[in-house]
């Protein structure tokens, strides 16, 4: 292989999957003009790329493939209407909680009150136990798993990439 | 399509949508469907069948099972869009492009499910069809083993090679949206696609008899 031909190497995969225009179309179809080697490997992996191309659906699969919307659209407002449910439930289990709170702190301030300062004890030992129990989690893993949206940096807002992950993660199995 | 009002439509922004007029009538389209419009939804979904379907057919075993990962795609990206524009009503939404990623990784889990439990894929079903069609005929039957073992490779590539090269030979994306969806430069994706042809071929030749 010259040097040639390795400048051209990308160019000839590409050029075999049909990829190329403009100057790099140009630019391959010149070194293949008097490069009968490369022309030979673009054949080769042409012919392998068509292999490894699916073939159209057949009237079995096409018919199994049709009509994705309406069973789908059923699916999104049944989940519409239970994350209302749910969002509603949330709502008034925090104002329920929020009331008992305000009603019941005074009294429980006043029977418990001096109890609440924490010790000397209480303030160190949890937090010394803490880091020899905790383990680094794999990052390549946590990325693998939650890598499937993402916004580019020009678009991203953070709560929206935050509720785009959480809809992925959340999402059904 | 039913005029809900413009006062209830959230202020979204589709991107990118290839062409300006496209991205609009997308824009229009996820508005609509997201206060309530069902024949947006008919709409968006017929829009992107025919991509959503050509990237996990690669990884389906049965037709069934595309239609499933195909159904769990938009499912995510519908969920994914309504919990964007509750939290940031303005703003932008890479639809195509999500629906391009949740399918390609919903194809990998599904992948690695398949081979978990060893069942057959498309490919194999492919495979029958094709000998079935080459009894008789050697050379077809030989050739029929050469697609599978083709086929069969491409799933063995490493996975951001595979990535590329399906979305580019089943999808037919151009390399710049190739890169968009992946979050990769255009240049990482056409040199990931050279390396992707190049153990393709490695792989091909390892498993000849």
């Amino acid at each position: 292989m010259t040097e040639a031909c390795r400048e051209v190497e990308v160019l000839v995969s590409l050029g075999a999957a049909g990829a190329l225009e403009g100057a790099d179309a140009a630019a391959l179809e010149a070194h293949l003009h008097s490069c009968p080697a490369c022309r030979a490997e673009k054949e080769r992996l042409a012919g392998l790329l068509g292999m490894a191309r699916l073939p159209p659906p057949d009237a079995q699969e096409a018919a199994a493939l049709s009509d994705l919307s309406s069973p789908l659209l059923g699916e999104l407002r049944r989940r519409e209407r239970r994350g209302q449910v749910l969002r509603r439930l949330l709502t008034g289990g925090a104002v329920a909680a929020a009331v008992a709170l305000a009603i019941l702190a005074p009294a429980l301030l006043r029977s418990h009150g001096p109890s609440l300062k924490p010790g000397p004890e209480v303030a160190s030992a949890p937090v010394a136990a803490a880091p020899q129990s905790w383990e680094e989690p794999d990052m390549t893993t946590l990325w693998d798993e939650s890598a499937v949206l993402d916004y580019s940096s020009s678009s991203s807002d953070g709560g929206v990439a935050d509720a785009v992950y959480a809809a992925y993660d959340s999402s059904d199995t | 399509m039913a005029d809900q009002g413009d006062d209830r439509r959230p202020a979204l922004r589709v991107v990118p949508g290839g062409s300006g007029h496209a991205s609009r009538e997308e824009e229009a389209l996820l508005a609509a469907f997201l206060v309530g419009d069902d024949e947006a939804f008919g709409a968006l979904v017929h829009r992107h069948e025919r991509l959503v379907l050509s990237l996990v057919r690669r990884y389906a075993r049965t037709p069934e099972d595309a239609r499933d990962l195909a159904q769990r795609t938009f499912l995510r990206a519908f969920e994914a869009a309504r919990r964007a524009l509750r939290h940031a009503p303005r703003g932008a939404i890479p639809f195509r492009r999500w629906l391009i990623r949740i399918a390609v990784n919903l194809g990998k889990n599904h992948l690695r499910d398949s081979a978990r439990f060893r069942l057959v894929s498309l490919e194999a079903v492919d495979q029958d069809r094709l000998r079935s069609r080459a009894e008789g005929a050697a050379d077809e039957l030989e050739r029929a083993e050469r697609v599978a073992r083709v086929r069969g490779a491409v799933l063995r590539l490493p996975r951001r090679q595979r990535e590329v090269l399906t979305l580019r030979i089943d999808a037919e994306l151009p390399f710049a949206e190739i890169a968009e969806a992946l979050q990769i430069t255009e240049n990482a994706a056409r040199v990931n696609f050279h390396h992707a042809t190049r153990r393709l071929k490695e792989l091909v030749e390892e498993g000849t008899p």
